[in-house]
């Protein structure tokens, strides 16, 4: 027995040596090649930051830092696949003098198990015996040699320098990544916005506005196409400018469809005795004329006023007025982002005061409206001076679109309507930008200002047909903002642009113009002129372009000039003014 | 101590008891003990007078084994070695009767043995391998331990009958007998020309020896070393080797693990280490390994093909 326990005890002590050995060797290997995918990597890294230097790569850092760890995890992983076993070991115990006398006592203690022969047992205590007079002088050191040392520091230091090293090109990926994401944050709200038009109930719209929804959403997936186009900031601003003139022109239809629709419902629905009667007006036809049709529709705006007054409303009218504000905020959102990026002046300025910003986008939308049938007019000389006339007349309901927002609020309109037929309340309203403030507001104050929105929009009809009533509605509007409890509604109402916005996205150019010595006729001096041509029109075969990028342009300019002080003092407001009627 | 250190501890002073006698040739006289103790035969080469009748004399003296030397010349006869039947007339009978030849002892000197004709050569083949002498119809078993120590001449080749490869492959090692140091020389002359002539003793008796050649086939040969010993004979195979025409034959590989585990058990040790290969390779491998042309052709001899070759393996060995 006591043999027994003292060669199960020399058995352990080898075998607890060799581990021990072989314990000390596989951590040099893992060492070793940890730190050799650490250069790797660290070299790998280093050529990646080079080329970042060359080339825009955004995520260098990112992947720089991904293949250092990569080779010290590959390292490690092959550093422990390469372990070596205890026989390895034990032959490293015999390298130090002991004549294989350990690796042959292992694998006789492996073959042999717990019945050696005589001789195995012997051999095994010789080299036990042998083993324990050497064991302080077997020493596995772990060296990883210096190499494995200095180049991992030297890599690191390179690695450094070239992260720090400042070049085009990483400014470059810088500005691309920016304007990547900046176009996934747009695109992802385009698409929210797509949604929520595609969200609308539209059982109870016209083929027109169907034909207008469709016509929205196909407008903002040509936004998308621009997001996805643009490749740098300056390119994404403009893109995102004509985005946020689309949202304001969608958020003026939508509003006005609410209204449209309202109207709608009041005719079918009977009126209650004492409630002013409304005079009926049919729905106008799909294929109307754009001035035609938005007059009718802002006829019958004073119609459903009345009736939201009496309580009675439509879920599809209320859906199209939250698409509507969404539409806003949507465009808040951007003006914010982009006053914030303070790289375009207008729009910083805009970002500065958001709800002007907003306001200075809708009168562009109406803007848009009349430029577009400009193009028409491009298209036939003699119709020029009446073509802007119908614009103003667009704007005219406009104006009533500003009151359809806030019929829920206040049923009284309909008396404001009255006055809008004045067309002297358009000259009194200069300030319409500021009293869309009074849409987005809820107090009394900003409902103020929604006055002063139905005016400046009025200025628009100064001098033409149609204005007039434009203007009185955009007046009833503000008087609704103060009398409002939700103030807001005034916002709603600047959805103007959304009347004419669908058919306005582009501005002709002539490509020829005309002598004035071939112009005949007279001025009737009543806003509508009538000319005629001879052979070449003012405009003749116009190129279409983007009507954004023109009124963005001029517009942009007129607030540099304003702020580099190209005009006369005293001129500011009004030059504002000018572009904010549109 | 146990049995085996006992037996160590002889061998030892056998080694010790030549070495009185032999001045210098330590490592001859060790590898001739190697063998004795693997139970090989031996072939000596060398110039005459290097003291190898000397040595075997001596081994056998110390050994208490008994000795029998022949001289080859061209002239004997396989019967010469072997022995003979012979006709004996004892009163009315007649009859033939075995006369044993000088082969049957322990120690056999087969003096200048590539002096005699293959025939005669060959006639010591049964007895080095089977250690069996057939005499007509009857065989005849040598007495153990038995041992071939055969001695050829390098130079003179004239009228010599160089060993042919068979007979060559059956003598465990080859020992190149080198002419001796100044001071070996000085310890010789001092040894043999002095009256007073000092003797060495007997250590070991046969059965002994038997039993020291049984406990030397219990040596430990680890995996790792047999590899290697595998290893370099497969290397002697290599035909990307221009030196080797052929290799080692598989009795090479036999004669290397037991002249390595020889050489352990005189090393005070029970397990074969790599040193042990690295000791008895050359003896073992450079009378197995025929040269080609290119060898010959560049001077490049058997001793120098087996140092590339273990150069080779050693790189393995650090490597793996």
């Amino acid at each position: 027995m006591k043999k027994d326990k003292e060669k199960g005890k020399g058995r352990e002590y080898i075998t607890q040596f060799i581990k021990r050995v072989q314990g000390r060797i596989n951590t040099q290997i893992v060492l070793r090649r940890a730190l050799d995918g650490l250069c790797a990597g660290l070299f790998l890294a280093c050529v990646l930051e080079a080329v970042a230097v060359f080339k825009p790569f955004y995520h260098v850092h990112y992947y720089a830092v991904g293949l250092v760890l990569l080779g010290l995890i590959a390292g490690i992983f092959i550093g422990r696949m390469s372990s070596k076993d205890m026989r390895y070991a034990a032959r490293k115990i015999d390298s130090f003098g002991l004549d294989e006398r350990v690796i042959t006592a292992y694998e006789n203690m492996e073959k042999e198990g717990d019945n050696p022969s005589i001789i195995a047992s012997i051999q095994k205590d010789d080299a036990q015996e042998r083993l324990k007079d050497i064991a302080e002088q077997i020493i596995i050191p772990i060296k990883l040699g210096w190499y494995r040392l200095v180049l991992p520091l030297l890599l690191c230091v390179l690695m450094a320098v070239l992260f720090m090293m400042p070049s085009k090109a990483k400014e470059v990926a810088e500005e691309q990544h920016e304007v990547e994401q900046e176009s996934a944050d747009l695109k992802e709200e385009i698409e929210e916005a797509i949604e929520e038009l595609e969200s609308i109930d539209q059982e109870q719209l016209t083929e027109s506005e169907k034909q207008q929804i469709a016509n929205m959403m196909e407008s903002l997936q040509s936004s998308m196409t621009e997001m996805d186009q643009a490749t740098n900031l300056e390119e994404l601003q403009r893109a995102s400018s004509r985005l946020d003139y689309k949202y304001e022109d969608i958020s003026s239809a939508l509003s006005q469809m609410a209204n449209n629709v309202q109207a709608r419902e009041g005719e079918n629905n009977p009126q209650e005795p004492g409630a002013p009667t409304p005079t009926p007006t049919p729905t106008p036809p799909a294929n109307a004329s754009d001035n035609q049709s938005q007059q009718n529709n802002s006829q019958s705006q004073n119609q459903p006023q009345q009736q939201n007054g009496n309580g009675s409303n439509s879920a599809t009218a209320q859906q199209l007025s939250q698409i509507s504000q969404q539409m806003q905020q949507h465009t808040s959102q951007n003006q914010g982002q982009n006053g914030q990026n303070g790289q375009q002046g207008q729009q910083g300025q805009n970002g500065q005061n958001g709800q002007q910003g907003q306001n200075g986008q809708n009168n562009q939308n109406g803007q848009n409206g009349q430029q577009n049938q400009n193009g028409q007019n491009g298209q036939n000389g003699q119709q020029n001076q009446n073509g802007q006339q119908g614009q103003n007349g667009q704007q005219g309901q406009n104006g009533q679109q500003g009151q359809n927002g806030q019929q829920g609020q206040n049923g009284q309109q309909g008396q404001n309507g009255q006055q809008g037929q004045n067309g002297q309340n358009g000259q009194q309203g200069q300030n319409g930008q500021n009293g869309q403030n009074g849409q987005n507001g809820q107090s009394g104050q900003q409902g103020q200002n929604g006055q002063g929105q139905g005016q400046g929009q009025g200025q628009n009809g100064q001098g033409q047909n149609g204005q007039g009533q434009g203007q009185g509605q955009g007046g009833q509007q503000g008087q609704q903002g103060q009398n409002g409890q939700n103030g807001g509604g005034g916002g709603q109402g600047q959805g103007t642009g959304g009347g004419s916005g669908a058919h306005h996205d582009y501005v002709s150019l002539p490509n020829a113009t005309g002598n004035d010595d071939n112009l005949t006729g007279n001025r009737t001096g009543s806003g509508n002129l009538d000319y005629s041509r001879y052979e070449n029109g003012l405009g003749w075969q116009g190129n279409r372009q983007e009507y954004t990028n023109v009124m963005g342009e001029y517009s942009e300019r007129a607030y540099q000039g304003i702020q580099n002080g190209r005009y006369p003092s005293g001129m500011e407001d009004v030059i504002k003014q000018y572009f904010s009627s549109f | 101590m146990n049995d085996y250190q006992v037996m160590q501890q002889k061998l030892l002073a056998c080694e010790y008891e030549i070495g009185r006698e032999i001045i210098g040739q330590r490592e001859i006289v060790r590898s001739v003990m190697l063998s004795i103790l693997s139970g090989g035969n031996v072939l000596l080469e060398g110039m005459p007078g290097l003291g190898k009748t000397r040595l075997v004399n001596t081994i056998s003296h110390v050994l208490n084994l008994s000795f029998k030397r022949i001289q080859f010349t061209p002239d004997l006869m396989p019967g010469d070695i072997t022995g003979t039947n012979i006709m004996v007339k004892d009163g009315d009978n007649t009859g033939f009767r075995f006369e044993a030849g000088p082969i049957f002892a322990n120690i056999i000197l087969a003096d200048e043995i590539n002096r005699a004709t293959p025939k005669t050569q060959s006639a010591l083949l049964e007895a080095m391998q089977e250690h069996i002498v057939t005499v007509g119809n009857v065989s005849h078993k040598v007495p153990e331990p038995f041992f071939v120590l055969a001695t050829q001449n390098p130079i003179e080749t004239e009228g010599t009958y160089p060993l042919p490869e068979a007979q060559l492959d059956r003598f465990m090692f080859k020992l190149l007998v080198p002419f001796p140091t100044k001071e070996e020389l000085a310890g010789i002359l001092s040894l043999t020309e002095n009256p007073i002539q000092q003797k060495a003793q007997t250590i070991l008796s046969g059965d002994e020896l038997l039993q020291a050649i049984a406990m030397v086939k219990e040596i430990q040969v680890a995996d790792a070393v047999m590899d290697h010993i595998l290893n370099i004979m497969m290397a002697t195979h290599d035909k990307s080797n221009k030196y080797i025409r052929e290799g080692a034959s598989p009795r090479a590989a036999q004669a290397l693990v037991r002249g390595a585990r020889a050489r352990a058990f005189l090393e005070g040790r029970y397990n074969v280490s790599f040193d042990d290969v690295a000791a008895v390779i050359y003896p073992v491998l450079r009378h197995r390994i025929i040269l080609s042309f290119d060898a010959i052709s560049e001077g490049v001899t058997e001793d120098a093909v087996i140092a590339q070759i273990l150069a080779k393996l050693k790189e393995g060995l650090a490597n793996a």
